[in-house]
């Protein structure tokens, strides 16, 4: 039915459910999850720890660890579904087509072999490339990552870079292979405000350069505010919000998106933030109709019932709240 | 308003000893020894490099009564260590600090157990800060217990209900186990054990860093509402200065141990001096897609604190650097009432 090709899509999720079966229960950690990210876009994916933005990501990678499994839905890139690719064609398109760099990125660098190796390795590995070249090839990418001194850096060891050099040689290597998707899982959690802000403008620009889309999964609304062009809210594994990033600041339709807003500190105005009560409920037994009202301040019966459908209330701009209807 | 707290030219080094990959033989003579049995052994002289770590390295700065301070800088800039030393759980080099008009490194252990009352602490991480075998209600019990604070079983509960009440938690919390409690509760928990002393001074490092946005701004809600109850001084240690926006009328601004600005919150932010305040405050992402501000950046990384750089340490990385600042390193100055920085760029 779907074909990604349509309308400049690179990526079109839809209806991703996930669930974990544990001894305790199934977890329904993704229910109907459905969302398009376009070519040479920012699609920014936020939620509170926990709401299953990482695994998300995870299941259309194709990186979900067991008990974790994807019980329904279609993940299209180009006319492929992702989730219906064997192991080795998903290989295939894992690094060169699709890549993802991680929170830690020392966590993600082989601690026994210096960066420059590593990086080479990579380049190998999808390119016929001599030993030599591919070490060329490292030095330059690490330059064009604004690191200072690559030839010195390349003989350098994981523990020995700081994070933001580190998540910058993570971004070196996603990148070597031009991907059409870079897949960026809270790539600046951790850092410090200016390395952050360095890394999103080194992310944004080479993407920008290589025509590639990046899907920015953060819980930073001012991450997503700064950088993205689209944004999908995320709450309990539902997509409660889905717009442009500037209808979604200048009007916030769901209680969550509004409460995540009013949530962030601000630095240019001195503002009482609210914050949102409670805290996601358990995947165990979620509320059977929506999962936020029992958060909710404006919650009726109704949403504790039935489990609210999307409203287009503009162009692009969905929202699952019964409040709309 | 009464100074609380003062810090005089406060300063921490570190020590270093260097890895066995850095071990570098001295110009003394090799020892020669004699086996037993009669092989000579040539040992050259050798030595570990040792390099000082400038953790704090010379911070002056005083916190009046009410007034909360916000200590902002990158990581590694020395924010954690200076608070440390504040309530002495570190011995400062050197320097003085002067709370309530007495210099607390005078004091004896026993002396400085009593001052601890006054001055409490809580901890980046809540997770690392309570003690896992311990319930929530001993864990909030030991310092009341410490310092004599109650007398009687029921004058003690009725003060732990009021505790874990001031924190916005509800009393079951108290029968659970640090395991059970989410990161939110967890901080408000240490929260409280800081407030059981009624301290004067509460010494907060990065109190919302390990948390939700959402829930990082109840804890900052809490924080403004519990100093209106009880009146408690804060320094609010953060790298985020959004979040110091909201609890501090004044902010001191940390590079590598030294404070480079000091002022008003708002003349901070509409009128930074520093170039390193500027190029934090821009990096700042401002969470409006409309607003889109030009960023002010710096070069490289912060260098380390064992070699540091000669005269400003900024001067490696900051784009108006002089002749003048590779060589002196500026002092804090005042630049008009109360706003204090340290840049050639204001020394005339």
């Amino acid at each position: 039915m779907h074909s990604g090709e349509e309308a400049g899509h690179l990526l079109n999720v839809d209806a991703l459910s996930v669930s974990f079966p544990l001894f305790e229960g199934t977890l329904h950690v993704l229910d109907d999850v459905s969302f398009t990210i376009n070519r040479n876009e920012i699609f920014g994916l936020v939620g509170e720890s926990g709401s299953g933005k990482t695994v998300c990501a995870l299941a259309v990678m194709k990186l979900l660890d067991p008990p974790g499994r994807v019980v329904g839905g279609n993940a299209w890139f180009g006319d492929k579904d992702l989730l219906r690719l064997s192991e080795r064609e998903m290989r295939n398109i894992r690094g060169s087509k699709i890549s993802m760099i991680f929170q830690d990125p020392k966590s993600c660098l082989n601690p026994f072999m210096k960066v420059g190796r590593q990086m080479s390795r990579v380049f190998r590995t999808h390119s016929a490339m001599r030993d030599s070249e591919a070490g060329e090839k490292a030095v330059e990418m690490l330059s064009k990552m604004g690191i200072a001194d690559p030839k010195n850096i390349q003989n350098y060891y994981p523990h020995q870079l700081s994070g933001g050099m580190a998540q910058r040689v993570m971004i070196a290597i996603m990148m070597s292979c031009d991907p059409d998707l870079l897949v960026a899982d809270e790539p600046t959690t951790g850092l410090d405000v200016t390395t952050q802000s360095e890394i999103m403008r080194l992310m944004r620009q080479t993407c920008t350069e290589r025509g590639t889309s990046i899907w920015l999964v953060t819980h930073d609304l001012a991450v997503v505010a700064q950088n993205c062009d689209r944004v999908g809210v995320m709450h309990a594994g539902h997509i409660v919000e889905i717009a442009d990033v500037h209808s979604i600041f200048r009007r916030p339709l769901h209680p969550y998106t509004r409460g995540l807003i009013s949530a962030v500190p601000r630095i240019d105005k001195k503002i009482r933030s609210a914050g949102i009560p409670g805290q996601v409920p358990s995947f165990l037994n979620p509320p059977a109709g929506c999962r936020f009202a029992p958060r909710c301040t404006i919650a009726r019966d109704q949403c504790l019932s039935d489990k609210p459908t999307y409203v287009q209330v503009e162009p692009g701009h969905f929202v699952m709240c019964h409040e709309l209807k | 308003m009464e100074t609380i707290l003062e810090l005089h030219n406060l300063t921490k080094h570190f020590v270093q000893k260097g890895t066995f990959g850095s071990i570098v033989s001295t110009t003394e003579v090799p020892e020669v020894t004699v086996s037993p049995v009669g092989k000579k052994i040539v040992r050259p002289a050798v030595t570990r490099k040792e390099s000082l770590v400038h953790a704090v390295d010379g911070v002056t700065f005083s916190v009046r009564e009410g007034e909360n301070l916000g200590l902002v800088g990158e990581s590694g800039c020395g924010k954690t260590t200076l608070c440390r030393c504040i309530v002495r759980l570190i011995e400062p080099t050197g320097g003085r600090i002067i709370f309530r008009g007495q210099d607390i490194l005078k004091l004896r252990s026993r002396e400085m157990r009593e001052m601890r009352r006054k001055m409490q602490y809580v901890f980046q991480n809540p997770s690392n800060a309570l003690t896992p075998r311990m319930k929530i209600r001993t864990i909030l019990e030991e310092p009341i217990r410490n310092f004599n604070l109650v007398h009687g079983k029921t004058e003690l509960l009725s003060r732990l209900d009021e505790l874990i009440g001031l924190v916005g938690l509800s009393r079951e919390v108290l029968d659970k186990g640090p395991h059970e409690l989410s990161q939110g509760m967890k901080q408000r928990v240490c929260l409280a054990r800081a407030l059981a002393t009624n301290p004067e001074l509460c010494v907060l490092d990065e109190p919302t860093s390990a948390l939700d946005v959402s829930v990082g701004a109840k804890i900052i809600d809490l924080l403004e509402q519990l100093q209106k109850e009880l009146g408690t001084t804060y320094i609010l240690v953060a790298h985020d200065l959004s979040v110091v926006r909201q609890v501090c009328p004044r902010v001191a601004v940390m590079y590598l141990g030294r404070i480079v600005e000091a002022g008003p919150i708002d003349d901070l932010f509409s009128k930074a001096a520093h170039p390193y305040t500027q190029a934090l405050i821009s990096a700042v992402s401002i969470p409006d897609p409309e607003i889109r501000r030009e960023e002010i950046r710096l070069k490289g990384e912060p260098p380390s604190p064992v070699n540091l750089p000669r005269g400003c340490r900024l001067s490696p990385r900051c784009s108006h650097s002089m002749e003048r600042c590779r060589v002196e390193e500026p002092e804090l100055v005042e630049l008009e009432g109360d706003h204090y920085v340290a840049c050639h760029l204001f020394l005339k």
